[in-house]
């Protein structure tokens, strides 16, 4: 039994060895393999959440991302919607698009942006619209957050 | 001072000028691999820049194996690895971004750096959500989250907590600080201190999880202060930057310089804390002979990170925050603290064996994590000498 556990302890030192060659000459493939088999994505609160629509108006487009009321277990009470606008080069000195974000074909909000400036105002048609965060002077657009009361 | 000098291996014992060449010279062939990525860089700058960095790491683990001793040359390394982190990463940011602040829209863009000190705190999101509570990338860069994750899997399953000792580009910084002055000045510290670590470990980790936003980061981080903050917009980012500046002057310059201890590691640093539970499923420990020991307590006096006192030495080891650091190992006049492989035998001259399997994997770690960081550094400067830019 002393000779198993003494093999036992030489073969995990020198395979501690291995691990440190393979966590570097390895890192791209197990890097992408646990994030593949994990499958976690950043959490929305960071990222905005997936993009549900795009529409294009023929020099930029806008992403429209879901409704953000992720909570560690359920919904929270508010959340916001992620709007973006790119490319940059083509967006116009002014974007004004209203938005009809629980699909009920009821505008829901009109937003304007500035994207010299980026002021931003909101036109609420909705009482679940509660107001707008700021604008997000990205790397090749800009990003707005509308602030949402959670109705489900 | 002639025991200090020859180090842990007994002058008779010391392998020759020939078998330490030997014994580096697969860590010659693995540093000149990692460090040029396969293909020596042609550029002149960036060629002295590796050249100094291959010479120089390779002469650190020349010396280790010579003199036996392992803490003072790891500790040349470790907190020159520290100091470059901190020049490589704050010019790249300022290269990159034009200031070391982070913005609301470079997080929503996940561009901000994932470090190790998160993990604990994405864990408990992560299972219930399947989701990482950071505002970075999943993968595709060397700072991605996958890519955090992987090289703390691979160091925890080698080292365990040496971890905080061979690869965390922050532990440099108190250890750096901790060697100052050559007395403590404060030589008291209640052992109690020991578990706040566990408790702020406690508190990030539900906090963070309530919140759904990584609270150390948000609040805590001394680091911050040397790497990136949030941008100051607000009298709450105003708050949190106090904070970040003060507990790193506290608990990473004047603590650590007055105690001669690693400070914010072993008495704050939550993922110190969630690190010492790796020690429990790892190979490498440090053990005390008793019957060797003559009770000189320079091991507790010299041990950055309270790891050691009486009551680990009469049971035959260190405690399990011990870092693997080795100044207890390269302190004790009488031999009788040593680096282990658990299972095998206690006794049996095997200490070098076991030293020397414990230092090839640790020093991969260090070398491979600090070569990058040294080699751009060294560009930094000579970019800084030769133009007066480091960009």
């Amino acid at each position: 039994m002393r000779k198993l556990k003494s093999f036992l302890g030489y073969t995990w030192a020198v395979a501690a060895i291995v691990i440190a060659l393979a966590t570097f000459f390895g890192y791209n493939y197990f890097s992408r393999a646990l994030a593949v088999a994990t499958g976690v994505t950043v959490n929305p609160r960071f990222s905005g959440g997936e993009i549900v629509k795009t529409v294009d108006h023929e020099n930029y487009k806008t992403d429209i991302h879901r409704p953000v009321f992720d909570a560690l277990i359920g919904q929270t009470r508010d959340g916001f919607i992620q709007i973006n606008w790119g490319p940059a080069v083509g967006l116009p000195k002014v974007v004004s698009e209203s938005f009809d974000y629980n699909n009920d074909d009821k505008e829901d909000f009109i937003v304007t942006l500035n994207t010299a400036t980026g002021e931003t105002t909101l036109v609420k048609s909705n009482p679940a619209v509660i107001g707008i965060n700021k604008s997000y002077h990205l790397k090749n657009g800009w990003a707005v957050r509308v602030l949402l009361k959670n109705q489900s | 001072m002639k025991n200090d000098t020859v180090g842990i291996i007994p002058a008779n014992q010391q392998p020759g000028i020939l078998k330490t060449l030997l014994l580096c010279l697969p860590m010659i062939i693995i540093t000149l691999m990692m460090l040029s990525s396969g293909k020596p860089p042609t550029e002149l700058t960036r060629l002295t820049a590796f050249l100094l960095t291959f010479v120089f790491i390779n002469a650190i683990f020349f010396l280790m194996i010579s003199t036996g001793k392992t803490d003072r040359w790891r500790s040349i390394l470790f907190v020159t690895y520290a100091v470059c982190f901190v020049v490589s990463f704050i010019t790249h940011l300022i290269e990159v971004r034009g200031s070391m602040a982070v913005s609301q829209a470079n997080m929503i863009e996940g561009l901000t750096p994932f470090c190790h000190i998160v993990i604990p705190m994405t864990l408990i999101p992560a299972a219930l959500t399947k989701t990482i509570i950071f505002p970075g990338t999943i993968f595709g860069t060397q700072t991605a989250i996958a890519s955090m994750f992987v090289l703390w899997i691979g160091s925890s399953l080698a080292l365990g907590r040496g971890f905080c000792s061979w690869v965390c580009f922050f532990g440099g910084m108190d250890e750096g600080f901790s060697r100052l002055f050559k007395k403590a000045r404060i030589k008291s510290i209640n052992p109690k201190w020991k578990y706040l670590p566990y408790a702020v470990l406690l508190l990030i980790v539900l906090a963070s999880a309530i919140m759904l936003a990584p609270f150390y980061c948000q609040w805590l981080c001394p680091f911050k202060t040397v790497t990136e903050y949030p941008e100051i917009t607000s009298a709450k980012t105003a708050i949190q930057a106090i904070i970040f500046v003060s507990l790193f002057i506290a608990l990473v310059v004047v603590l650590p310089a007055l105690t001669r201890r690693r400070t914010q590691c072993s008495l704050f640093c939550p993922m110190g804390a969630f690190q010492s539970f790796t020690n429990k499923i790892n190979v490498f420990d440090v053990r005390v002979d008793p019957a060797k020991c003559i009770k000189c307590k320079k091991c507790i006096q010299t041990c950055p990170t309270f790891s050691i006192n009486e009551e680990t030495i009469a049971k035959g080891k260190t405690g399990m925050t011990c870092m693997k650091c080795g100044r207890c190992i390269d302190a004790c006049q009488q031999k009788a603290i040593f680096y282990h492989i658990k299972g095998t035998p206690l006794t049996g001259g095997k200490v070098e064996i076991y030293r020397r399997l414990f230092i090839y994997p640790a020093f991969i770690f260090l070398a491979t994590m600090s070569g990058g960081y040294v080699q751009d550094a060294i560009v930094k400067m000579i970019r800084l000498i030769t133009t007066g830019s480091m960009f």
